[in-house]
């Protein structure tokens, strides 16, 4: 559309009627290409930087660094070794970055499926011993967090188990598409050859599962 | 009965003594006693010798003297086209005519006409001027014409060329008189309307300002300031108000921003940020506006 | 939604949550809504990598759900596009806190940002206070602080989680009441304090559904109206600029801050009486009428008079007024890119709504061949349109004539220079990582020195050793340190200032657009 089909009267610009009136820098006889960067009438304007703009640069620097610390600055497993040959700086620049703290969420507010650990919690509490002694750090808080809950609440737990049970149950019923049970099937795999994950149960217990509480 | 040339001298008094062209009726109400069909004949003896010509305005037809300096111009013995031609560039008045247009309403080629005009142009009957509307169109109009400010763009051109310099100056000039005006208006302590009221300036007061300053070699009368000042309003410093008398004035202002952030770098300027993307030759990365922006 | 906006939303989640959430905002960008399995597959990333982004970005309320019309308990994301851009706006949003509430204000709202939207209003009074003792006076600034902005409306009630009696939990359900958006929750400091000594847990916290967060409609209408406030500032003055903020507050008691083209009436009268009761410039009170006058005959248009009942009624043009602000914008971005006379003729055609090229060029006073390439240029760029006209018939003479008209089309010059400034963010953020990837090593190196230097200044050690531990920086290292930071401070600021370009040119869209916007009311 731009700039063509508009032949005629003059207020119109055909390649030829520019060039005939001596307009050609924007449409040079190609014979060879345009500059990649061509020059510029201006510079960019510069004004000094204002208190409240330094305020919250400084801000800004904190906040960013404090996501790439955070546990919900999630780094993929399965691209943490790619080959090296095609990477460019984009994807060498996420190396170095370690899993850190599990993230906490509040799953009353989300949908159940995304909660990987309350659906296995009979899985889990099978493997949880082969789970803590995997994990090199904190064996010891962890064992004594789990020694802790058991003296705690010992019956209402029974409860709870229960009622995962029937909330698992009830749950594969309801599971629509047959894709995504197959998925949860290999994920059982996963979840636990390369601990990335645990039940998240023993660090809720440990810093606050506060809202958590009172559903169970 | 009078000789119907008699009747035709009656009707071309009447016509004369109405610079804008007598209407039909203008001439029924003079010449009461001529009956219609006579005046249409006397009319038509006018038309034929050319003293008169007919307009239309409005669905009214209007018959108006001719200059008979005018008329008497092409000599007797040119032929058929050259009287086509010299009609059709008489029309064109002091604007001009087009060569093209020329030739649309002529219906000759384009060889014949080029023969016939400058025929016409060597017997100094016609001339031919450059419009400075387009630097390549040339328009024809009668020899003894003055051509019209929109051909030769009056006080801002010299021999077809537009000084840029010269209208620069001044813009910059008549700016510089509206914020003077300003800044005197706001030391003022009078309440926001006074000051308001004495920022603005009328095109006569800026008139005299350049008169005095005798930056014009050549003398600007105030529709030309006027222009000016429009430019400094279309520059986004000045604003145009119309005052309850219908008259214009003018008053320096500021931009209700500042500068946008987006041109406070180098892309919101950039010229081939079209080009611009992840891959190719241009990046963020390899960007030389970018490049010489940081460092 | 634009290419170039998807661009931008993808380098600010990776920056802020990592390639996996990128990932799968990217795949839920392109859809209305998609389920987990959809998800799962087209990212090809492990289903509970999936799940934890999808759980980051519901906490963080970029991902909102709903069960499938088809199956109940299938739930389905769909991405809140629009708010992304707000990740950008954090350190805007803590600094107006930091200028009203003071430091508690801008800790308050920190920890709101940081801790998502899922979390008990005890639990981030408790995190801002983590380093303090609770229980003080200190402690009741903070509950204060935040019953105050909550009154103020810039933190709003999240809507309540529907406690599922035979209801399956598969999909949580949530109901929101616009009454119970500000009412303030009750904070009992004796239990915070319990909680804090570890006495009391929280989950002993009441309301434990209730949940707050930042409410960004109210933060945007503070930066709309300060830039209003602020253009009258330019060019009417202090006093005409502070009249016109007492004018705002005053109608948003009957109006919705968010309506989009006009304000509710107001009179004279009611002006007269909020100035006099609240200001105390004289100026003000006593050239009142004629401020008003100033402000209803500027052609700016931001103040309308309607009526002579009160004497005078009055309204704010919100219409007018993004228009005249969006085309000031237009205007300088032209002047800097093509020059002042291009900026010239582009207000020729503005001003005169359609105009060909002959005209137009005289009315410039440009020389016609400049005047042809300004104008191609700027047509070319898209920041001027031609409408061709085609006369009909002509008769036997020729071909049909057409006329070709120049015209400002506002709306898509706005749509362009957005995109425009979403690229320019995109490029300011992707270049900003590419220079602190580069020079990573130095980066570090800096650091590590800088923590160094710092505990031996704690454990007093004499200048000249510390000098000694500085040196191992060499000159050249020093150098290019500087000026990298230097670099990443350029970006920084332009990404700062490059949100102004963008949140006036959206406001334009909501004010004279029918689009939709992000002002979460009219979702």
């Amino acid at each position: 559309m731009a700039g063509r089909g508009r032949g005629g009267k003059t207020g119109t610009f055909t390649a030829e009627q520019l060039a005939m009136l001596g307009c050609s820098k924007e449409l040079p006889v190609q014979s060879a290409p345009p500059p990649t960067f061509p020059p510029v009438l201006n510079k960019p304007i510069a004004l000094d930087t204002t208190d409240a703009e330094s305020y919250q640069l400084q801000w800004k620097e904190k906040f960013l660094n404090r996501m790439r610390d955070s546990p919900y600055y999630v780094v993929s497993a399965s691209t943490e070794k790619p080959k090296t040959e095609l990477k460019d700086w984009r994807e060498r620049a996420l190396e170095g970055l370690k899993p850190k703290k599990e993230p906490e969420f509040n799953y009353r507010f989300m949908p159940r499926e995304l909660n990987i650990s309350s659906r296995k919690r009979k899985a889990a509490a099978d493997s949880k011993p082969k789970l803590v002694a995997k994990k090199k750090t904190n064996i010891e808080d962890r064992l004594k967090l789990l020694e802790q809950k058991e003296l705690k609440s010992g019956g209402e737990n029974d409860n709870d188990e229960a009622k995962k049970e029937s909330d698992s149950e009830h749950e594969d019923e309801n599971e629509a598409d047959p894709e995504a049970a197959l998925d949860d099937e290999m994920d059982e795999e996963n979840d636990y050859g390369n601990s990335y994950f645990d039940n998240g149960e023993a660090y809720n217990e440990d810093e606050d599962n506060l809202d958590d509480g009172p559903v169970y | 009965m009078a000789a119907a040339a008699d009747i035709a001298q009656l009707v071309l008094a009447v016509i004369k003594g109405i610079p804008t062209g007598a209407t039909n009726d203008d001439l029924t109400k003079a010449l009461t006693d001529i009956p219609a069909a006579t005046r249409v004949e006397g009319l038509n003896i006018l038309l034929q010798q050319g003293g008169i010509e007919i307009l239309k305005k409005g669905e009214k037809l209007i018959y108006r003297a001719k200059d008979p300096e005018k008329v008497s111009a092409l000599p007797k013995d040119a032929d058929n086209e050259e009287k086509v031609v010299y009609g059709i560039v008489e029309e064109g008045g002091n604007k001009g005519i087009w060569i093209r247009d020329i030739r649309m309403k002529s219906n000759l080629n384009m060889t014949q006409l080029n023969k016939i005009l400058k025929n016409l142009e060597t017997k100094k009957l016609i001339k031919a001027v450059k419009s400075v509307n387009a630097s390549k169109k040339k328009v024809y109009m009668l020899y003894n014409l003055e051509p019209d400010r929109t051909v030769t763009g009056g006080a801002w051109y010299q021999d077809q060329d537009f000084e840029v310099e010269f209208v620069d100056v001044l813009n910059q000039q008549c700016l510089r008189f509206l914020q003077m005006k300003r800044e005197n208006a706001e030391k003022k302590r009078e309440g926001p309307l006074v000051l308001r009221e004495m920022s603005c300036c009328t095109v006569n007061e800026v008139h005299k300002f350049i008169s005095d300053l005798g930056v014009s070699k050549v003398n600007l009368d105030e529709d030309d300031l006027e222009t000016i000042l429009k430019t400094v309003v279309y520059d986004g410093n000045a604003e145009r108000v119309m005052k309850s008398d219908g008259s214009y004035v003018y008053r320096a202002v500021n931009s209700p921003l500042p500068p946008t952030g987006l041109i406070q770098m180098p892309c919101g300027i950039c010229p081939v940020i079209k080009n611009c993307s992840d891959c190719g030759d241009v990046t963020a990365i390899n960007c030389q506006y970018m490049k010489d922006w940081l460092d | 939604m634009s290419a170039d906006y998807l661009h931008l939303c993808s380098v600010i989640l990776k920056q802020c949550f990592g390639n996996v959430v990128e990932s799968v905002a990217n795949c839920l960008f392109s859809a209305t809504t998609r389920t987990l399995s959809q998800i799962v597959s087209t990212t090809k990333l492990p289903r509970k990598e999936v799940c934890v982004a999808l759980a980051v970005l519901i906490r963080f309320r970029l991902v909102s759900f709903e069960p499938s019309q088809t199956n109940p308990f299938l739930p389905e994301y769909s991405l809140r596009r629009e708010d992304i851009i707000f990740l950008l706006r954090h350190p805007r949003y803590i600094y107006l806190m930091q200028n009203k509430y003071g430091n508690v204000g801008a800790s308050i709202t920190e920890e709101l940002i940081h801790s998502g939207s899922h979390t008990h209003v005890n639990k981030v009074l408790l995190n801002c206070l983590a380093d303090e003792d609770v229980g003080t006076a200190n402690a009741e600034t903070h509950r204060n602080t935040f019953l105050q902005m909550i009154s103020d409306h810039y933190i709003i009630k999240m809507p309540e989680l529907i406690e599922g009696d035979d209801q399956d939990e598969s999909v949580p359900r949530f109901q929101s009441d616009e009454c119970e958006y500000f009412r303030h929750p009750n904070i009992d400091l004796h239990l915070l304090s319990m909680i804090s000594k570890g006495e009391a847990s929280l989950s002993d916290s009441k309301e434990s559904n209730m949940m707050w967060t930042l409410n960004y409609d109210r933060f945007h209408q503070d930066f709309r109206d300060a830039i209003m406030v602020d253009s009258i500032k330019r060019k009417l003055g202090d006093s005409a600029a502070e009249c016109f903020s007492f004018i705002l507050t005053l109608i948003y008691n009957t109006t919705d801050p968010w309506q989009r083209k006009t304000s509710n009436q107001i009179t004279f009268m009611e002006i007269k009486q909020t100035i006099e009761r609240k200001s105390n410039n004289l100026d003000l009170i006593k050239y009142l009428d004629q401020y008003i006058s100033l402000l209803t005959d500027d052609s700016l248009g931001f103040l309308r008079k309607v009526g002579d009942m009160g004497n005078g009624q009055y309204l704010v043009d919100m219409e007018r007024a993004f228009e005249s602000l969006a085309f000031a914008c237009i205007e300088s971005v032209i002047t800097e890119r093509f020059g002042s006379k291009a900026a010239r003729i582009f207000r020729v055609i503005r001003f005169k709504k359609f105009i060909e090229q002959e005209d137009l060029q005289k009315e410039a006073m440009i020389p016609a061949k400049e005047a042809k390439s300004l104008a191609y240029n700027l047509f070319q760029e898209q920041f001027i349109h031609v409408k061709v006209i085609k006369k009909p018939g002509g008769g036997s003479n020729g071909p049909a004539k057409a006329f070709y008209l120049y015209q400002v089309k506002q709306k898509d010059t706005v749509r362009m220079l957005l995109d425009i400034s979403f690229k320019a963010l995109y490029n300011a953020i992707e270049r900003s990582s590419y220079e602190k990837f580069e020079h990573k090593g130095l980066i570090d190196k800096s650091q590590r020195l800088d923590a160094i230097v710092e505990t031996m200044r704690e454990r007093g050690e004499s200048d000249e050793f510390i000098a000694e531990i500085m040196e191992t920086f060499t000159p050249p290292e020093c150098e290019i340190l500087k000026k990298v930071k230097n670099r990443i401070q350029a970006l920084s600021k332009a990404e700062l200032t490059l949100d102004n370009s963008i949140f006036l040119l959206q406001m334009y869209q909501h004010h004279c657009t029918t689009l939709p916007t992000s002002i979460q009311k009219f979702k």
